[in-house]
């Protein structure tokens, strides 16, 4: 199983895409898959601004897989900064041809993700400080011999549950992706979090549902998601805890319960957080 | 010299290490497949000290990720010397590549390093395999010990489905993967065999290592040409068993003659000789100078590792390493697996064995079970090092963001506190935390 790879940032001169954000791999003419020619019509101002002010370590926490009738697609982002020190991203989007009725799509999902998000960090660190020579190698198109990656060689993405994610993802038509919060701008229409995310980030972008994380489902918050009519059940590719329908689970409810008070309190110091530096230029501004 | 003597630039930034042979290995290799490139500065070795190849480290992006190590042999020019051209020349690149495709092809049927890449362009020979912890470094370091069994076992050329010997095998030339597999690293010298001999196309190897016998029986067989499989045999059983011998002996002390009694004597001077294994190889080591042959490595793996067995609690070996525990013991803690069996050698090198663990967990790639692990680990060297801030922060990290539990943190951040008192950083996420484990407590009241 291989996956190809694009990967985009800023501070090299190497394709004619958009000035903002550039791509550097494939740097030629070369043929691209149905979901990574969307990337070229991508707006990035607003995507790329929000994520300047995530910090580090949450930003290498984002995931965001797109789907298509035929492939899947992940992207990854991490910091880097340019020749003058100023921080800067870098987006790595790796993508495969897929079958639905294949029953490791999720372990194929896992490990996209993970090529992804660790060439993400990799290359962070290749284009720190714009160095002469990998500028050379972009323009000369010798940065990267094949954009193609063996899979098979990937360790699984560990911080996501993809097996089961994908096999919901396969039971409703009407999903374009699933993304954490902070990358549902790149297209994907399902939160990978509670549903006090989903319905917190409807207001900024399309969310149609939510991977409810304890009963491992996909849970719609829109008519625009509907079950496959002739939809047998899918087997979960992992096993799931057996309760009957109407079981009562105190335990569960108490922990989304408390799940949901602390996103609000996380939320909640994020934005004192963030207003900090801006009320301390304000008392600056005063004086 | 066969190619330009200048002094060039390697890396960026403010890393500069003059090079004799003129080569930009950061410009030459492809900054989307190599990341990290690190040239070296290796003085030993024929290669090196003919400045005919270049050596770096450097992480292959390819596969996974891997660490790898890189060689990349210069050919040699159009007014190079005869030696440099039988080295270098561009036939013997050309060969060399050829044979080293065909070792990467063989997989696991070669007790090879894992080759990554062989390419050979105009500009030289890249040839990059996985990085590995090389024997001499740890038999210098008294690390050894453990390996002696395993260096029988995985380099016994006997029964192989495919036919090799090495020609220089020795510890430099032997390396320990992750796994503690033992693999031979030079692969420049590794022959497979052609109608029932070896054709050694380059007889470099460390004669003054070997007994006076055995030197005398390779160079009149070399004079006949290709190496008869039954020599050939006997060379690698012979080296193969001296290296094994030197993981619990130490290293074979410098000399310039062949390996005699005299030296053997010298060198086993300073062993314990309580320890069985020491008595193992005393037997063999001296059996092996009398006689210049020595023992099949399997039977010798095999009676070694049952006096090991046998003396389980004698056999603590003078040169290995065990992992210090607070409370005294020396055993791994359960299900803490390899991280927490890791050797207790300073502050640096425990900080820097986490790194990896610390980028996966970064990366999502460890699962709750590796989670709870690093945890253990981090607790273990928070109990060592209680002054260090950085292990705090490690663990307020895992307990925290990844497990989401207030009361572990709280515990952590007192006990941290009571060592670095008056910390306001620490001060200020005791005050959280309270705030957050007493919410939490509340939650489960209700």
């Amino acid at each position: 199983m291989e996956a190809s790879i694009q990967v985009w940032g800023k501070g090299y001169r190497v394709t004619s895409d958009t000035e903002e954000f550039q791509r550097y791999v494939p740097s030629g003419n070369e043929r691209e898959s149905g979901l990574e020619m969307t990337l070229r019509g991508t707006v990035w101002g607003p995507i790329l601004e929000e994520l300047y002010g995530v910090p580090d370590r949450e930003l290498s926490a984002q995931r965001c897989v797109l789907f298509d009738p035929n492939e899947l697609m992940t992207l990854a982002f991490a910091r880097t900064a340019d020749r003058h020190g100023r921080p800067s991203l870098v987006l790595v989007a790796a993508g495969t041809q897929i079958q639905w009725q294949d029953t490791q799509l999720g372990e194929i999902t896992s490990r996209v993700v993970s090529l992804a998000t660790r060439l993400a960090c990799d290359y962070a660190d290749v284009f720190k400080g714009n160095p002469e020579n990998v500028g050379a190698q972009l323009r000369g198109g010798s940065f990267l011999p094949s954009r193609v990656f063996d899979l098979s060689r990937e360790t699984p993405d560990a911080s996501v549950e993809w097996p089961l994610v994908l096999s919901g993802v396969r039971q409703w038509r009407g999903i374009t992706g699933v993304a954490t919060t902070r990358l549902l701008a790149l297209g994907a229409n399902i939160t990978l979090g509670t549903r006090y995310e989903a319905e917190k980030a409807r207001a900024i972008n399309r969310v149609d549902g939510y991977y409810d994380v304890r009963e491992k489902e996909i849970r719609p918050l829109s008519e625009k998601l509907g079950k496959w009519p002739e939809a047998q059940p899918v087997p979960p590719e992992r096993p799931g805890r057996a309760q009957s329908a109407g079981e009562p689970n105190p335990i569960l409810d108490s922990l989304t319960r408390i799940e949901g008070q602390l996103e609000r309190l996380i939320a909640l110091t994020e934005k004192v957080i963030d207003q900090g530096p801006r009320v301390e230029k304000r008392k600056k501004g005063l004086w | 010299m066969a190619h330009g003597v200048s002094t060039v630039r390697w890396g960026s930034g403010s890393e500069h290490i003059v090079a004799s042979p003129t080569v930009d290995l950061v410009a030459l290799l492809p900054a989307g497949e190599w990341a990290a490139v690190r040239p070296l500065n290796i003085t030993g070795g024929m290669m090196a000290g003919g400045d005919w190849a270049v050596f770096a480290k450097a992480k292959w992006l390819r596969e996974g990720g891997h660490q790898a190590f890189i060689k990349f042999i210069v050919p040699a020019g159009s007014h190079a010397g005869p030696k440099t051209d039988l080295i270098t020349g561009g036939g013997r690149l050309a060969r060399l590549a050829s044979r080293l495709v065909h070792i990467k092809a063989q997989g696991d049927d070669l007790p090879v390093v894992r080759l990554l890449e062989v390419s050979l362009s105009s500009s030289g020979l890249l040839v990059a395999m996985e990085e590995v912890t090389p024997l001499k470094d740890l038999i210098d370091q008294g690390e050894a010990y453990q390996h002696s069994v395993r260096l029988l076992r995985d380099l016994d050329p006997f029964g192989a489905r495919l036919p090799w010997m090495h020609f220089d095998i020795c510890p430099k030339n032997i390396g320990i993967t992750a796994t503690g597999k033992a693999v031979l690293i030079d692969l420049e010298s590794l022959y497979l065999k052609s109608s029932g001999a070896y054709d050694i196309s380059v007889p470099a190897w460390k004669p003054f290592r070997a007994p006076p016998t055995l030197v005398n029986d390779v160079e009149v067989g070399l004079a006949t040409g290709a190496l008869g499989s039954e020599l050939a045999m006997r060379k690698v059983r012979f080296e193969v068993a001296l290296a094994a011998a030197e993981c619990v002996l130490g290293p074979l002390p410098p000399h310039r003659s062949a390996f005699d009694a005299s030296q053997a004597q010298a060198w086993l001077a300073d062993a314990d000789p309580g320890d069985p294994a020491v008595a193992f190889w005393r037997t063999e080591v001296d059996q092996l100078v009398t006689t210049g042959d020595i023992r099949a490595l399997s039977e010798l793996a095999r009676d070694l590792e049952a006096l090991l067995v046998g003396h389980a609690d004698a056999a603590v070996a003078p040169r290995a390493w065990r992992t210090a525990r607070g409370d005294g013991t020396s055993e791994p803690q359960p299900g803490a697996g390899s991280l927490a069996s890791r050797p207790a050698g300073g502050w640096d090198l425990e900080w820097n064995l986490l790194v990896p663990t610390a980028h996966a967990l970064r990366a999502g790639r460890l699962d709750r079970e590796g989670i709870r692990e690093y945890g253990v680990v981090l607790d273990d060297l928070a109990l060592r090092y209680p002054d260090r801030h950085e292990i705090w922060d490690e663990l307020l990290l895992v307990r925290i963001c990844y497990q989401k539990d207030p009361n572990a943190a709280l515990v952590h951040v007192n006990t941290a506190l009571s060592h670095l008192n008056g910390d306001a950083r620490l001060t200020r996420t005791q005050g959280i935390l309270k705030m957050w484990a007493s919410e939490k407590d509340r939650r489960r009241g209700e």
